[in-house]
């Protein structure tokens, strides 16, 4: 690659995981955003460059990284496949499974690669479950459970569910990914959902092609929580699991930094934003998948709507067919 | 005091009489006829003797005794018919959850002891742990608000040690059955409702080195259960025997966590151990007082005092025999079912 320009659209939370992970691979970073916090961005991290139009990335970059709220992906996506420039959107892909489709088809069409940054595969505990399992430790993966939490989010766009989709989108998307990689696809999906006074819980019920199950529970606290997640894979042989809160490898007791409450804790060495990066650029360089596919961008969505149309009609929906049914039962 | 255990099927019976047995005033003995129909495994005369406990061979046997109260660890779908007898024989009764294998059976229990005005107590005592009653207290107090949602688990190994937990003709059933009445049984304490409306999934892959997803012949021992309450409130428990035979003891059995609208609190009643290595492998060991002992404790006292309000009670078994016969439902159905109904 010898363009080494990236142009960051969006300078929020997630912005401030992957400027420096960007950095760090040795990229220059043009920064723009619609809001006013690209200059504030840029002086935090020590690096990168604010660009007042979108305009002035879209003719330099090399990549585009998309980190801008969840209801400007498509557009954002398609400006980007215009001008051919391989495109890493956060997640969720789109806000709809249409949109998401229709990027992920814009891009296949044109062979230009995209990336939805489910950066969760990239953690290095996901990861090392991921490759036990695949090792055969736990037998066949049977019954899996899924936590993820972190206090509500005090932005606007999020906490309108029309713009975000909700703790759905924003938090159990990542274990809607993880539960797919680890235990494959999906045939029927149940959940329930409860917001009140600002907290909002999503429980799911997944149940695999394979006949494993899944349980994924995201929430979104107004109690003061620290940011967790946590598996428990069990197979025909064993168990493995992890809690981001049971051996946390720096634990420190004193005033909080500032915005560190939305981001899970990594490990600088292994940070799973640079492995995530790296590997999108690799596959730019020599042509082979990521780690995560445009393909399990749309699924995830996919999946998500399901979970989103049995909480609203307190009905199983059953995904085993090309064309979805509601169970009657 | 007299108190007699009916049947040592169920291996909390021999947690059950060693608590009893820390109770001078209570005359103890136990039958367990039904052993017979397992001889590879100790049950009977020789695990009574074992155990120190006076041995009586039928329950008629028991009966002519004239015991002021039994405990019944019988084969679950046996519980029906000793709990109607000890009705009838007016002795009070602590039994085995589930408290049976139907809601009709249950329901017939529960009317039953109402009739005869005896105690009747289901052993549900993960309610006797500290932590819970920590839990139910700051609930309480509203140290977290409103509840808005909780998840749970209770996950074991496959009881492997008597051979009818997995024997759905004698258990009902498998992990569904055996699991999920314990955090039922706290959230319809913590809540002060119960459920309605259940979703259920299982499998039998957890220990079925055969792989696939059917056990022929035999129960689930993966389960999942999604719960709502009429208050709102959003329930996921994992009721699986997911562990694999031989796992240290890490103090998850039963694990809560209860999200409010100011506060999250998390129990694990049985996070009390101490853990260590030595060249075969983890130790563990379990410290602090026994919730059976509590259980057993809390029973005499009732006997003694004829309190039938004692908790929890055969109406808390019941609820629980409700909710597995729901998820049973749910999986048959392959999506939701309403709570059925119960004419008490």
């Amino acid at each position: 690659m010898k363009n080494k320009t990236v142009g960051l659209i969006g300078a929020g939370g997630i912005a401030n995981a992957h400027l420096p992970a960007w950095l760090d691979l040795g990229f220059d970073v043009l920064v723009h955003s619609i809001a006013d916090d690209a200059p504030r961005l840029v002086e935090r991290h020590g690096g990168g460059r604010v660009a007042t139009t979108a305009d002035e990335l879209f003719e330099s970059v090399c990549i585009i990284d998309i980190c801008a709220p969840t209801q400007t992906h498509s557009s954002l996506g398609f400006a980007a496949l215009e001008h051919s420039i391989p495109t890493i959107c956060e997640k969720p892909l789109a806000r709809t499974l249409a949109a998401a489709e229709l990027l992920a088809d814009g891009f296949a069409e044109k062979g230009v690669p995209l990336f939805p940054a489910h950066v969760v595969r990239y953690f290095p505990e996901y990861a090392a479950l991921r490759d036990a399992v695949v090792a055969g430790a736990i037998g066949e993966p049977g019954v899996l459970r899924f936590t993820r939490q972190g206090q509500s989010p005090k932005n606007g766009w999020y906490l309108d569910s029309a713009q975000s989709g909700g703790v759905l989108l924003d938090l159990m998307i990542h274990d809607i990914d993880i539960a797919r990689w680890i235990a494959g696809d999906i045939t029927r999906v149940f959940a329930r959902t409860r917001t009140h006074r600002g907290s909002e819980s999503t429980q799911a019920v997944l149940t695999h092609t394979s006949g494993a199950v899944s349980q994924l529970t995201a929430t979104w606290a107004t109690a003061p929580i620290e940011f967790r997640t946590q598996f428990d894979v069990s197979g025909s042989r064993g168990t493995l699991r992890s809690d981001s809160a049971a051996k946390p490898t720096y634990t420190h007791v004193g005033p909080p930094s500032a915005a560190d409450d939305i981001l899970p804790a990594f490990d600088a060495a292994t940070s799973p934003y640079r492995a995530e990066l790296a590997d999108f650029v690799r596959s730019i360089d020599d042509g082979s998948d990521t780690r995560v596919t445009a393909r399990d961008g749309v699924e995830a969505i996919r999946i998500a709507e399901a979970i989103a149309r049995s909480a609203a009609s307190e009905r199983a929906i059953d995904l085993s067919h090309d064309h979805e049914e509601v169970s009657a039962a | 005091m007299k108190i007699a255990v009916l049947s040592l099927a169920h291996t909390h019976a021999l947690e059950y009489i060693a608590a009893l047995q820390r109770h001078p005033e209570a005359e103890l003995v136990a039958t367990d006829p039904d052993g017979a129909e397992s001889p590879a495994e100790l049950r009977g005369a020789p695990l009574a003797l074992t155990l120190g406990v006076d041995y009586l061979e039928s329950y008629e046997d028991v009966w002519a005794w004239h015991p002021d109260a039994v405990v019944v660890c019988a084969e679950n779908v046996r519980h029906h018919d000793l709990v109607l007898r000890a009705a009838r024989e007016g002795v009070h009764v602590l039994c085995e959850k589930p408290l049976a294998t139907t809601v009709q059976d249950a329901a017939a229990i529960v009317d039953a002891a109402d009739r005869a005005g005896i105690v009747l107590m289901t052993a549900l005592p993960v309610r006797f742990s500290s932590a819970y009653e920590e839990l139910r207290a700051g609930v309480r107090r509203g140290d977290l608000g409103e509840i808005v949602s909780v998840s749970a688990a209770n996950c074991g190994s496959i009881p492997t040690v008597r051979a009818w937990f997995t024997d759905k003709v004698l258990s009902g059933g498998g992990a569904v059955t055996d699991h999920v009445v314990h955090v039922a049984d706290l959230l319809a304490d913590l809540l002060q409702e119960t459920p309605d409306d259940v979703y259920a999934v299982a499998n039998g892959i957890p220990g079925n080195r055969d792989g696939g997803v059917e056990i022929a012949g035999l129960v689930e021992t993966a389960g999942l259960v999604s719960l709502h309450y009429p208050s709102g409130v959003i329930a996921a428990v994992d009721c699986s025997w997911s562990r694999p035979a031989g796992s240290a003891d890490v103090g998850d059995l039963v694990t809560l966590t209860v999200i409010g609208t100011s506060g999250v609190a998390e129990i694990a009643p049985f996070a009390s151990i101490i853990e260590g290595w030595n060249e075969h492998g983890a130790l563990t060991y379990g410290y602090g007082l026994s919730l059976d002992q509590r259980l057993i404790d809390s029973f005499v006292a009732a006997v003694a005092q004829h309190d039938r309000t004692a908790q929890p009670d055969g109406r808390a078994g019941l609820a629980g025999v409700m909710l597995i016969d729901a998820a049973y439902r749910s999986i048959d159905a392959g999506g939701p079912v309403r709570l059925r109904a119960v004419a008490a």
